[in-house]
């Protein structure tokens, strides 16, 4: 498992000049972006395997050799199928929308130039990093989540890469959960994303506690649902047990969409969500690893300056798994 | 007939716990929420301990626990809550409605057992 010590976002980087790679190289390193450079050229194929970008990095004129479309017809293609993503797009001469059409001027975040890298900076701080989230709030969840994923997986190693701020809004694998954060100072969902034939392989080689014969959906689901649970748990009895009660004022919602066909969710809001990525392998290696994706999506309420750890939890501290007599 | 009632929604739970218990040599039923609870409890006088989860559709655990003490007016069996919740508030209704104990999920069967033999007599 990485330290946490910052919060990351990846960025598809669609230039292909060597000058201009670099300099957007400097800037990645200096955002705590990770640039993935868009070496196929295909930059459709790009977007369906990347599940969690935080922002494109576009050219509005392209070398005649480089075999892409232009920028402009680019920035229309993929607003049209990943519409949450912002593109910052490079211009020649000047760091504004002037002289764009107005379809283009719709579908663009913002417009900088290699002689003004303070637009683009301005651009990632609006886009990518507009929602502060502490990082030890992101340790402690990753903390709490490595601790359940191991009580429910067993004989595996997990590992998690370092958290990161996603915009998109793609569904991974084929089953997901979803379960309320309510706070004083948060409101919004965890997100838990897998594919379903990897968690009934788990079942089968006898990696969980369910019985490794006749398995069906319900087994998976009951996986998801039981870790869902206790990860729920964990962070609310972690950050949210010195919260008041919730009044009414609490109480707004949003509708969440679900579009099946285009593998899409929508909370209604589009602030990055903040993301881990848990891996297992079995210690054994009877079975291909188990992935799990898990957003947090605070899209009713984000007071982060409210983010304390509980001091009750502490106080009253009693090892999970420990009987408490009263 | 069974010693022990474990009640929870998540069949993840349900097994580990009885086959832990089981393994123990010791009887177990299971009910998939309170209400299937009630009913199981209500049927078998020879339960001594109820294992609970406190979050569970159609009823949850705590609300089992009152129903426990007040309607069937049972005072004699045993509740302990399994459960993610550590909430101060939470245990205190749990203290209100007789319930004997408090485990913050994971279950470590081997750091329990021996508080669940002795509230059985086993």
């Amino acid at each position: 498992m990485e330290e946490v010590t910052k919060i990351v976002s990846k960025v598809l980087v669609h230039e292909f000049d060597e000058h201009v790679l670099g300099e957007l190289k400097k800037i990645c390193v200096a955002n705590n972006l990770v640039g993935l450079k868009d070496a196929s050229r295909d930059i459709n194929a790009i977007l369906s395997s990347n599940i969690d970008l935080g922002a494109i990095f576009l050219a509005e004129t392209y070398d005649s050799n480089s075999g892409s479309p232009s920028g402009l017809e680019l920035c229309k293609q993929i607003n049209k199928i990943r519409p949450e993503l912002p593109i910052f797009l490079r211009r020649d001469s000047e760091s504004s929308l002037e002289g764009l059409d107005p379809e283009c001027r719709s579908v663009i975040a913002g417009c900088y130039t290699l002689g003004d890298m303070d637009a683009l900076q301005k651009l990632i701080d609006e886009y990518v990093f507009s929602m502060y989230y502490p990082v030890e709030l992101a340790q402690g969840i990753q903390e709490v989540s490595m601790q359940a994923l191991g009580s429910i997986i067993h004989n595996t190693s997990i590992r998690c890469d370092l958290p990161y701020l996603v915009k998109d809004q793609i569904i991974y694998g084929d089953l997901f959960s979803l379960i309320p954060l309510e706070s004083s100072w948060c409101r919004g969902y965890m997100m838990l994303q897998a594919v379903e034939p990897s968690i009934s392989n788990a079942i089968k080689a006898s990696n969980t506690g369910l019985s490794s014969t006749d398995t069906s959906f319900k087994d998976t689901n009951a996986i998801l649902n039981e870790l869902t649970n206790m990860i729920w748990g964990g962070i609310k009895a972690r950050y949210f047990s010195n919260s008041e009660s919730l009044g009414e004022a609490y109480r707004t919602q949003v509708p969440i969409i679900v579009d099946h066909q285009h593998k899409y969710i929508s909370f209604g809001s589009t602030e990055p969500q903040l993301c881990f990525k848990y891996i297992f392998s079995d210690a054994e290696g009877k079975i291909e690893d188990v992935t799990f994706y898990q957003r947090l999506i605070f899209n009713l309420s984000w007071s982060p300056d409210k983010f304390n750890e509980s001091n009750k939890v502490i106080e009253n501290f009693v090892e999970s798994g420990e009987l408490e007599f009263f | 007939m069974a010693q022990i009632l474990v009640v929870d929604d998540s069949a993840t739970v349900r097994n580990e716990v009885s086959a832990f218990l089981k393994g123990q040599g010791l009887s177990v039923e299971v009910a998939v929420d309170g209400k299937d609870g009630l009913t199981k409890l209500k049927a078998d006088s020879q339960i001594k301990l109820v294992i609970s989860d406190v979050n569970m559709p159609n009823m949850d655990g705590l609300t089992m626990a009152e129903k426990i003490r007040g309607e069937q007016g049972n005072s004699s069996v045993n509740i302990i809550m399994l459960t993610t919740e550590s909430d101060p508030r939470m245990k205190d209704r749990g203290k209100a409605a007789g319930v004997k104990g408090w485990i913050v999920k994971p279950f470590k069967g081997d750091a329990v057992i021996g508080g669940i033999r002795k509230m059985i007599g086993a």
